[in-house]
């Protein structure tokens, strides 16, 4: 066939824009597609309505899937050999089992299906971020029977971000006028999946001293929480509701739409509160002390670098200055590095003036939820439990950043607190265990408290860590030191318990991915 | 020659494993063909040949030289994967997406007779003989191994 007629046939009426490896592309398509690939949020990629996956190249080398409802357009898109990373499947995006992706592209498809809006909010169920085009406001007939939506404006896609794009692949914040040269424009627009914070305050001793403070300086944030929830580690917990300065902070959350909670903690040292705060399904958690008083920006600011930085997708805490008064202290010489913990000031207790990436952080955060663990091995004291949570999101790969303007001023309230605990041996204890981390740091510490199988399937990824060092139960499979000297070294040692990560992460993968995630 | 490893791990409650496949008599009863069960001390005997508390290095030798291997899910189908030795397990509450491998021929009966926490111990969750694919199917499956 001729290759002009195959395409001509492919295009279906030009409603396909059909361009194969080599072909020089539209303008409107290669503006398209450039602007995709500078608002492409992470590696994970799926395109509907793909057609020969010409778009691909654009995007630079992501782990992307392209579907289209043809079946021989798909095959043109598999001879094309774009990339190996780059996989053509033929399907109906009705019946399509769509994975999670970070990143869904749908240019002109939403206006071919009769459920196309709803489609949209499918789609957002699988993404971080969508990427549509549709044509804006077009009139029934204009580009004949393929169409099934007409009319769309922005109207049609809230929470939607908008520009326009004109016949020559202008894109613009302002709508062109239509003319013989500018038939129609096409809407271009992203959606993010809006990222929730909890925030969450453990408390001990303060009920009327610097907790009230703390409440409502996060009543006064310029960016609210999704949720308040303040961890009761009291000895002997009180119900607040009918205090007079607690009923109207409750009534102040009401009003200004922040759900709240009081939970009952367990006395067993602030890191089990935190896990709980880690794991509550929350995309970010911001921790505040009951004696740390945020100015009204912090949330705002930590927040928005959080989410909007370069590759922020690799960044897992954000922190602010944390100043004890009266005076800040000299740190922008400080390194962050762990090694230097005990001969510099933290980077968190002086003023910044630029943004500085760290391997731990103090205090107060905002920090990704559910990507480390604070079971931390820690005695109820839970001394360096931030120090040694944060750190594990440096070894995890997370970037950590104290950014400036962005001020907590911790009171160190001498009363309270949820370290309030005074057995100096448990301090030791957990010194001693920070400093083991310490001494490995440049190790995978890997703990196989598991069974005979489990430690076949370990073995199989041993050779993907990093410097391992090994501790197991079955050392004719996987070689390594005992199980309790792990114990010795590291105190509680669920934290590398394979099966209890597994239920915490819902797993559904096999088991040596699991492994993998530990591990990796 | 093929090898059966047909119990998992004792539960430290004494009940019956749930992931121990109930219809071994009849598979046995229709494979003409030599068969070693592997195993150790304490769990019944369901052919002559039956070879307790082998090491590692004894069950990979024995795993070299067999032409397939049945078993449920336990240790036995991790290590024969380890080998390359590709085999049949006999699924019942555990997922095979987690725990078993795609080079075996995985026989679960329905993901409805899945466990709905599959993290727990197995001592939570009851012994279901309903939850395993029939011996016919299993028997199929051994003739026709390639």
């Amino acid at each position: 066939m001729d290759i002009e007629q195959y395409k001509h046939e492919l295009k279906n009426n030009y409603e396909r824009a059909v361009f194969l490896k080599g072909d020089e592309i539209e303008a409107r398509e290669t503006a398209r597609y450039s602007w995709a690939a500078k608002n492409i949020l992470g590696k994970k990629v799926l395109e509907i309505g793909c057609s020969s996956g010409y778009g691909f190249q654009f995007l630079g080398v992501v782990d992307y899937t392209g579907i289209d409802y043809d079946k021989r357009i798909i095959d043109v898109a598999n001879q094309q050999d774009w990339h190996p990373n780059a996989k053509f499947f033929h399907a109906d995006i009705n019946t399509f089992e769509l994975e999670q992706y970070d990143t869904i592209i749908a240019f002109e498809v939403i206006e071919h299906l009769d459920n196309g809006l709803e489609i949209i909010e499918k789609l957002k169920k699988h993404c971080k971020r969508l990427l549509i085009t549709v044509p804006h406001k077009e009139p029934k007939g204009f580009w004949g029977e393929h169409h099934k939506l007409h009319g769309l404006t922005e109207y049609n896609f809230p929470n939607f971000k908008f520009n326009y794009i004109n016949e020559e692949g202008r894109i613009s914040k302002y709508l062109e006028a239509l003319s013989n040269e500018n038939h129609c424009n096409l809407l271009i627009g992203s959606w993010d999946k809006k990222e929730t914070v909890l925030c969450s305050i453990a408390t001990r001793g303060r009920y009327h001293s610097t907790l009230p403070m703390v409440i409502q300086a996060i009543l006064n944030q310029t960016k609210l929480p999704d949720k308040l929830v303040i961890f009761d580690d009291n000895d002997e917990p009180k119900d607040l509701r009918q205090d007079f300065l607690y009923a109207h902070l409750f009534y102040m959350l009401d009003v200004k739409g922040v759900p709240w909670e009081w939970k009952f903690a367990g006395k067993k040292g602030q890191h089990h509160i935190h896990q709980a705060a880690n794991t509550a399904g929350y995309d970010w958690v911001w921790r505040v002390d009951d004696d740390a008083i945020p100015e009204p920006n912090v949330l705002e600011e930590l927040y928005t670098y959080a989410t909007t930085a370069y590759k922020s997708e690799s960044i897992g805490a954000v922190g602010g200055s944390v100043i004890t008064p009266p005076v800040p202290l000299q740190t922008l010489n400080s390194t962050g590095l762990i090694e230097n913990i005990e001969k510099e000031p933290n980077v968190q207790w002086g003023m910044l003036n630029w943004v500085k990436q760290v391997e731990h952080l103090y205090c107060s955060f905002l920090y990704r939820a559910g990507i480390n663990d604070y079971h931390l091995g820690l005695s109820r004291v839970a001394h360096r439990e931030e120090t040694l949570f944060s750190y594990g999101l440096h070894l995890k790969g997370y970037r950590l950043l104290v950014i400036p303007d962005a001020i907590t001023w911790h009171l160190k309230n001498p009363t309270g607190g949820i370290r309030s605990e005074t057995n100096a041996a448990l301090y030791d204890k957990d010194e001693q265990i920070f400093q083991n981390f310490l001494k490995y740091k440049d190790r995978t510490i890997v703990v196989l408290n598991c069974g005979m199988g489990d430690h076949v399937v370990f073995k199989s990824i041993i050779n993907e860590l990093k410097n391992p060092l090994i501790f197991t139960c079955y050392p004719e499979i996987v070689d390594g030191e005992p199980i309790s000297k792990a114990i010795e070294l590291f105190g509680n040692i669920d934290r590398w318990n394979i099966y209890q990560k597994m239920a915490q992460w819902e797993w559904t993968e096999s088991l040596q991915d699991a492994f993998r995630k530990l591990y990796k | 020659m093929i090898i059966i490893s047909p119990y998992a791990q004792k539960l430290r409650n004494g009940k019956p494993n749930p992931k121990n496949y109930p219809f071994w008599k009849q598979v046995i009863q229709s494979i003409d063909e030599e068969i070693i069960q592997v195993g150790v001390e304490g769990e019944e005997q369901l052919v002559d040949d039956f070879r307790k508390n082998l090491s590692l290095s004894e069950l990979c030798l024995l795993l070299h030289k067999c032409r397939t291997w049945v078993s449920c899910d336990s240790f036995f189908q991790h290590l024969a994967w380890q080998q390359e030795k590709k085999g049949i397990v006999l699924w019942s509450v555990s997922n095979p997406a987690i725990f078993g491998h795609d080079i075996n021929i995985n026989l679960l009966k329905s993901k409805d007779c899945l466990a709905p926490n599959q993290f727990l111990w197995w001592e939570d969750t009851p012994f279901d003989p309903e939850k395993f694919v029939s011996p016919e199917e299993v028997i199929y499956n051994i003739k026709n191994f390639k």
